[in-house]
């Protein structure tokens, strides 16, 4: 495990805990866990239904009152794909200088933390580094601009040829108009590297005698994407929402990876380019809940697929899928006379999926239900 | 050195604020105004019935400093008050300053770009954050 990131972080934080001892500083504590019934845990045409329980901590410090530092861990537990079960540990950090009325507002991140998966799914095994920072601009008082560098990492510590890691710059604007609506644009450009077979002949890979492929390329697969997002209340304890999404890849029509009956399922498989639109709902009208609900439409295109047919010939498929989701979903929090917040979630998700590979015509659903603790 | 960046760039931009804003906020997109109160920080704004109704409001002082960030002197109680906050809102935790700032600045913090756009949708808020999603046969951390 990589610890540098670690150092970097718990470094900052001491630092600036001995900056800010003699300011009001504390500490919260937040626990949570949730059981999760799905009917299709792994959301292909083998509907293996499973049932889940994850439940995490944190612990966060507050050393001055524009820092935050939290140490968490997760655990997964799974009733059937008990190799699938898992746990981290992280630690994380979130700087806002700078007011909220300041005119240059600024936010800056880092996460890194490293999950560990039980026997015969140590192949999975990662760390995971972030780091972001935004800087944003006041046009006026309901217009905000934003711009801003993101970098996240995800590193396998038993097969490097998975490893990920990609840099992002986005800009955006908020602005409010006409009494209560709110339009939110952002463009983003990516890139990423990434490890893709490049055939001689698209349709007929390079196979060692082991049946390997022998002609990996490290790549760069970028990528521009555009998100206008409109908002406004319905009433007036209600929120809607609609969210569109665009994204594009560039230079990567050559490029393809191994899909799942390969060994080392390549994590760049479920990367997609395409559209998608959600319309969201979130409403107080029921006395001391949330209630929040959506539907969502999306129409993927993923790189080219390698994948070994019933005869174990290599096959390479253009994947094209059509995705819809429904979710609703139920909070009750309720505050304690100690000021403490404790809050059940009930929730519920639909999707299904059809797709020009048969392995992804799916539905399925999961029924979940949460305590969570706040102090 | 990171921080004390900031500090130096915190200070050359004291007094650049913008007026605070009494008209229709929504830097988070769920479509309920930013502006609502939500003393408690139970997710509820104070108006739509929290449980905390007849708590009396507390100045964070958020709209009166852009410098209440930065005690690095030590002097936490004195920076404050120089800064325009009175007593009482020194008195308030760090953390509820910093939950303030945080919704404050919740447009920064969501930025909506990179390889994964698109995919915050569910139910994966509240106590449901745990678990996986697997998407064309790759799990990944909700």
């Amino acid at each position: 495990m990589n610890l540098r990131p670690y150092t970097l972080i718990t470094l900052a934080a001491l630092i600036s805990f001995a900056l800010g001892s003699h300011s009001f500083a504390d500490v919260s504590f937040d626990f949570g866990s949730s059981h999760t019934d799905a009917s299709n845990l792994l959301n292909d045409a083998n509907d293996f239904d499973d049932a889940y329980t994850s439940s995490d901590a944190s612990l966060t410090f507050y050393p001055l009152s524009s820092l935050e530092w939290s140490l968490k861990g997760d655990y997964t537990y799974y009733k059937d794909f008990i190799g699938l079960g898992n746990y981290s540990l992280g630690t994380g950090m979130t700087f806002i200088p700078l007011s909220a009325d300041s005119r240059t507002p600024l936010h800056f991140s880092s996460n890194f933390s490293g999950r560990l998966y039980r026997e015969g799914f140590q192949d999975f095994d990662n760390n995971t580094f972030d780091i972001s920072g935004t800087i944003g601009y006041n046009l006026s008082t309901a217009t905000q601009m934003r711009g801003g560098l993101a970098y996240n990492s995800t590193a396998y510590v038993r097969t490097e040829s998975s490893d990920q890691e990609s840099f992002t710059i986005f800009t955006g604007c908020n602005a409010s108009f006409l009494g209560s609506n709110a339009i939110d644009i952002e463009v983003g450009y990516s890139f990423a590297s990434y490890t893709y077979i490049e055939p001689i002949d698209p349709e007929f890979p390079i196979l060692d005698p082991n049946f390997r492929f022998v002609k990996f390329t490290d790549g760069t697969l970028k990528s521009l994407s555009f998100s206008p997002r409109y908002s406004r209340p319905l009433g007036s304890k209600t929120g809607l929402s609609v969210l569109f999404t665009y994204r594009e890849f560039f230079d990567h029509d050559e490029a393809i990876v191994l899909g799942s009956t390969f060994e080392n399922l390549s994590p760049w498989s479920s990367v997609w380019q395409g559209r998608a639109v959600s319309l969201n709902l979130k409403t107080y009208l029921v006395p001391h809940f949330i209630v929040s609900g959506g539907v969502g439409y999306w129409n993927k295109s993923f790189l080219r697929i390698a994948d070994l047919d019933v005869a174990f010939l290599t096959q390479v498929v253009e994947r094209q899928d059509e995705q819809t989701k429904f979710f609703l979903n139920i909070q009750d929090p309720i505050v304690t006379g100690a000021g403490y917040v404790l809050e059940t979630t009930l929730g519920f998700e639909y999707t299904n999926n059809t797709s020009s590979k048969p392995l992804y015509d799916y539905s399925g659903f999961n029924l979940s239900i949460g305590f969570r603790v706040r102090m | 050195m990171l921080l004390l960046a900031f500090t130096t760039f915190n200070v050359a931009n004291a007094g650049d604020d913008t007026a605070k804003c009494s008209c229709f906020l929504d830097r988070d997109g769920d479509g309920i105004d930013d502006n609502a109160r939500d003393l408690d920080d139970d997710g509820i704004p104070d108006q739509f019935g929290s449980q905390n109704d007849d708590e009396p409001e507390v100045d964070l002082g958020l709209a009166n400093s852009d410098v209440f960030s930065f005690e690095i002197s030590g002097e936490f109680d004195g920076g404050m008050e120089g800064a325009g906050l009175d007593s009482e809102a020194s008195r308030v935790p760090n953390s509820q300053k910093f939950s303030a700032l945080r919704m404050s600045s919740r447009a920064l913090s969501q930025h909506r770009s990179g390889l994964t756009s698109g995919e915050d949708f569910g139910p994966g808020v509240g106590a449901l954050s745990g678990g996986v999603v697997c998407e064309g046969g790759v799990c990944r951390p909700r």
